[in-house]
């Protein structure tokens, strides 16, 4: 996010340092501290671990002066390139305004570089950044080391949007200000286009011509020369094939639509209708009046309308005639009923009908409960049968609470206090026989007085002599 | 994500609100950071820090944090409290980009920090939303163009 200040005229923008480990991201931000004349130096921050790996980020503050009246400051970040940090790298890149990427030219570092490139696609797509929309560049680093790719090669595999290149030895400096030299003007002109899309918006007779200020970058290969970027070219990448990059300058994207509202048809035509009193019975809804007058057989005689069908609808027709009044159908009212149809489709050949919201069942502004202030039994059963599928508790059911509480405290003050069952006592309950002292209270419950006799009697339980074994005799 | 145009009068309102809660909070000095690192406003003692570096610091701070929050289901905190030996940061969220950041000492209590910091968001937030639909103005303000910059690092890094 590049920030102007008019206060203190004052324009800052943040490019990060992007690339696999170990490729010289943090060597290009030492470099650039060195040179940094001493009074405009301020501290790099390098957040990293004892073995100097960046384990959060470096930073690097570089104040260029005023320019034109603006003290321009960039913000150089880098990132961890070691895998396993990537959710730190996709912090550092909130807000960014321009990338770097820094490429180990080795061949055996092809591999890690296409990975970092596609991590830093993904990782710039959850902010909701294009990587072929953002000022991007690519260094290619370490050209002094042995066994290297050529630039024809590094082009064909990393360079996917045909970006400006640079050849760079950071740790000896060659090519990192070429680098930085060339992120900081496209993000300047990124920058002014954005301001220049802004003003012709606002003040179309001064428009100054996008494409003719901005001067658009072009791949620099084999040189380590900086060239102000001509314009990229649009053939679609060698290796994998993203989006080529639009040569106009990125424009904001449009703002989210609003999901589309669904069509209300007909809309209706004469909104606002007197409604007459209504001629049938108490409560009854009535449709009246539909304009122009449909065909005969389209409204009196609908096929498959039943008595009830509208209950609990009210709806407004232009028009005057004819007057359809339905009569809320007891059937309705039934729990078990199927349910309304709740989106009224239009009728063939009514012209002016505005369907009315589907009402609640039973409980709608026109129905004859409402009318007559009456409360639906379903209702109820329906408020009851919410109550307990929600858990909530309903004052009905509240009110049947506490009149069944009341009556069964009275009923229990009333009744003669239930007897005690002591162990090994006759429970006195009438069903018990009194004479069958000494049996077992739960047999006397349960066994008729003929079988606790039978049982009472010493023969009643014939003992069962179980055979000897030999040589128990 | 919209870039952030602050004129002079927003300034001076952020720097009123900001000033007030240094004030009742007996703060050391107090920042208005946007999420991306950039410092946007600062009010109290600042001199003898780099605030362009403490604000980048705290934002990642932040971010890190945030990064932790939603491991364990949270969306974000929206205060972070560091306590030293003699100094303490308070960070607070303000809104969806900017957090607040409070450097105090043990001349006043984390409590009142803490207060004073949820009444001066209400106003910093109101002129937030105002930032927010502000537009360039005249052509005359127009920022500098790429070549300007580019002369401006040439003389910066000669030769180089």
């Amino acid at each position: 996010m590049a920030s102007i200040n008019y206060a203190t005229r004052e324009i800052s923008c943040k490019i990060v340092y992007y690339g696999p480990g170990l490729s010289g991201k943090t060597t290009n931000l030492q470099i650039i501290h060195r040179k940094i004349p001493a009074e405009t130096k301020s501290e790099m921050v390098s957040l990293a671990t004892e073995t100097d790996r960046t384990l959060f980020f470096d930073f690097l503050p570089l104040d260029l002066g005023s320019i034109k009246g603006f003290a321009t400051k960039f913000q150089l970040y880098t990132v961890p390139g070691q895998v396993y940090y990537n959710a730190t790298r996709k912090l550092v890149l909130r807000g960014v305004d321009g990338v770097v990427f820094v490429a180990d030219s080795q061949r055996d570092k092809m591999q890690e570089n296409l990975d970092s490139l596609k991590n830093l696609q993904e990782n710039l797509k959850e902010y909701g950044i294009d990587l072929g929309s953002v000022p991007f560049v690519l260094q290619y680093n370490k050209r002094d080391l042995p066994g290297i790719a050529t630039v024809v090669e590094l082009d064909q595999q990393i360079n996917w949007f045909k970006v400006p290149c640079f050849e760079a030895q950071a740790h000896q400096g060659i090519g990192v200000f070429t680098t930085l030299k060339a992120i900081g003007k496209i993000v300047i002109d990124t920058f002014n286009a954005k301001y220049t899309a802004r003003q012709s918006s606002r003040r179309p007779s001064s428009i100054p011509d996008t494409q003719s200020t901005i001067p658009h970058p072009a791949p620099v290969q084999g040189s380590t020369t900086a060239a102000p970027p001509p314009p990229r070219p649009t053939p679609p990448p060698p290796v994998p094939p993203p989006a080529p990059r639009p040569i106009a300058p990125p424009v904001m994207p449009p703002p989210p639509m609003p999901p589309p509202r669904p069509q209300q048809t007909p809309p209706p035509i004469q909104p606002a209708m007197p409604r007459p009193q209504p001629s049938g019975p108490v409560g009854a809804p009535q449709f009246t009046g539909f304009s122009p007058p449909p065909p005969a057989p389209a409204t009196p005689s609908l096929p498959g309308l039943q008595p009830g069908f509208f209950a609990g609808q009210s709806g407004t027709l232009a028009g005057g005639t004819p007057q359809i009044s339905v009569a809320p159908s007891p059937g309705l009212m039934d729990p078990m009923a199927p349910p309304p149809p709740a989106p009224m489709a239009p009728l063939p050949g009514l012209t002016g009908f505005e369907p009315p919201p589907p009402p609640s069942r039973g409980s709608g502004p026109g129905s004859a409960a409402a009318a007559t202030g009456a409360v639906p039994r379903n209702s109820e059963t329906n408020a009851r049968k919410k109550s307990r599928l929600d858990g909530t508790l309903d004052p009905s059911d509240l009110d049947a609470e506490i009149a069944r509480y009341e009556r069964e405290l009275s009923e229990q003050k009333a009744a003669p206090p239930p007897p005690r069952m002591d162990t090994g006592r006759v429970v006195t309950t009438p069903n018990v026989n009194p004479n069958m002292e000494g049996t077992d209270p739960l047999a006397s419950a349960f066994l008729t007085p003929e079988e606790l006799s039978r049982l009472q009697s010493p023969d009643s339980f014939p003992t069962r002599r179980m055979p000897l074994g030999p040589g128990q005799q | 994500m919209a870039n952030y145009i602050l004129y002079k009068e927003d300034i001076d309102r952020l720097n009123k609100v900001l000033g007030h809660l240094l004030s009742s909070a007996s703060a050391t000095f107090v920042l208005l950071v946007h999420k991306d690192g950039n410092l946007l406003a600062n009010q109290g003692y600042t001199k003898a820090f780099d605030t362009t570096a403490l604000a980048a610091l705290a934002a990642g701070s932040y971010a890190a944090t945030r990064a932790i929050a939603q491991m364990i289901g949270e969306n974000e905190f929206t205060v972070l409290f560091h306590k030293g030996h003699t100094d303490n940061i308070h960070i607070s969220l303000v809104d969806e980009d900017c957090i607040l950041v409070l450097v105090f000492d043990d001349r006043t209590n984390p409590g009142l920090v803490r207060l004073e910091s949820e009444k001066a968001i209400k106003g910093v937030n109101v002129i937030l939303e105002d930032i927010r639909h502000n537009e360039f103005t005249d052509l005359e303000s127009a920022p500098p163009k790429s070549d300007s910059v580019g002369q401006q690092m040439e003389r910066l890094f000669p030769g180089l």
